[in-house]
């Protein structure tokens, strides 16, 4: 599975779908699944918790203990990249196209024929085409 | 499945001629992995044990760590911000600032 850094980030943030998230994240780890995401997920999680009155030096510890469970970060190889790519430039003038970001994950998730959980709504309605990508809030479905 | 009962120390060579410390041991094994063992040509059984031990015990660790990430995120008390995670992401995909909402507990 692949995991949105927005959805990730709701784990120190108060909001309404922050015990979906931690259900979820429990879920995949007492279900030993092993959770992919880009290198830029890092930074991304970081910068939220740099921003945000939680201490930045308690999201990194949760982030390398999730690396030593069930959190990979990777690289994204050529074929990831031109997959990315292609999601980008399927859009509409008026409603936009995905970013090359929110790509980038939807990409891996292809690549590896698993999910990708997301609570942007933007980009599931420009790249639902894809498949392989889900809300968080149905991500129960994404285990039926 | 492997059960280790006994360990005397004792230094060996590996099959490939190379230096190694090894510990000398007795395993009982099932019949099924006996059987498996046996079709292993002589020299690769020990290279393969352990291998087969190093990944159970590399598990092993994986479960007691996400044991410990789901302890941790549980003890987590989230914090208010004043635009949701979707949003800050937006923000940041798009190069915008984030307006911060409280940084003094933020290097804790």
């Amino acid at each position: 599975m692949v995991l949105d850094s927005c959805v990730f980030s709701k784990l120190f943030l108060q909001e309404p779908d922050h015990q979906e998230v931690v259900e979820l994240i429990t879920e995949l780890s007492q279900r030993n699944i092993k959770v992919l995401v880009p290198s830029l997920f890092l930074y991304e999680v970081l910068s939220i918790a740099a921003a945000s009155p939680f201490p930045i030096k308690n999201v990194y510890a949760l982030i390398t203990q999730y690396q030593s469970a069930n959190l990979e970060i990777v690289e994204l190889d050529k074929n990831t990249i031109l997959k990315a790519i292609d999601i980008c430039a399927h859009g509409h003038k008026k409603s936009g196209f995905p970013s090359f970001y929110d790509a980038s994950y939807h990409a891996l998730a292809i690549s590896n024929a698993c999910q990708f959980i997301t609570a942007d709504k933007r980009h599931v309605a420009k790249a639902s085409i894809f498949g392989y990508v889900a809300l968080l809030s149905d991500w129960r479905k994404v285990f039926n | 499945m492997v059960s280790l009962i006994d360990v005397n120390r004792d230094d060996m060579k590996t099959t490939n001629q190379t230096e190694q410390s090894k510990v000398r041991t007795t395993l009982y094994l099932t019949p099924e992995n006996k059987q498996g063992l046996d079709r292993i040509p002589r020299g690769q059984k020990t290279a393969l044990m352990n291998r087969a031990i190093a990944n159970a015990l590399k598990e092993l660790d994986k479960k007691e760590n996400a044991k410990q990430f789901i302890e941790m995120i549980n003890q987590i008390k989230p914090v208010k911000m004043d635009l949701s995670s979707e949003e800050i992401i937006r923000h940041l995909r798009a190069d915008k600032e984030i307006p911060s909402t409280d940084l003094q507990d933020n290097n804790e």
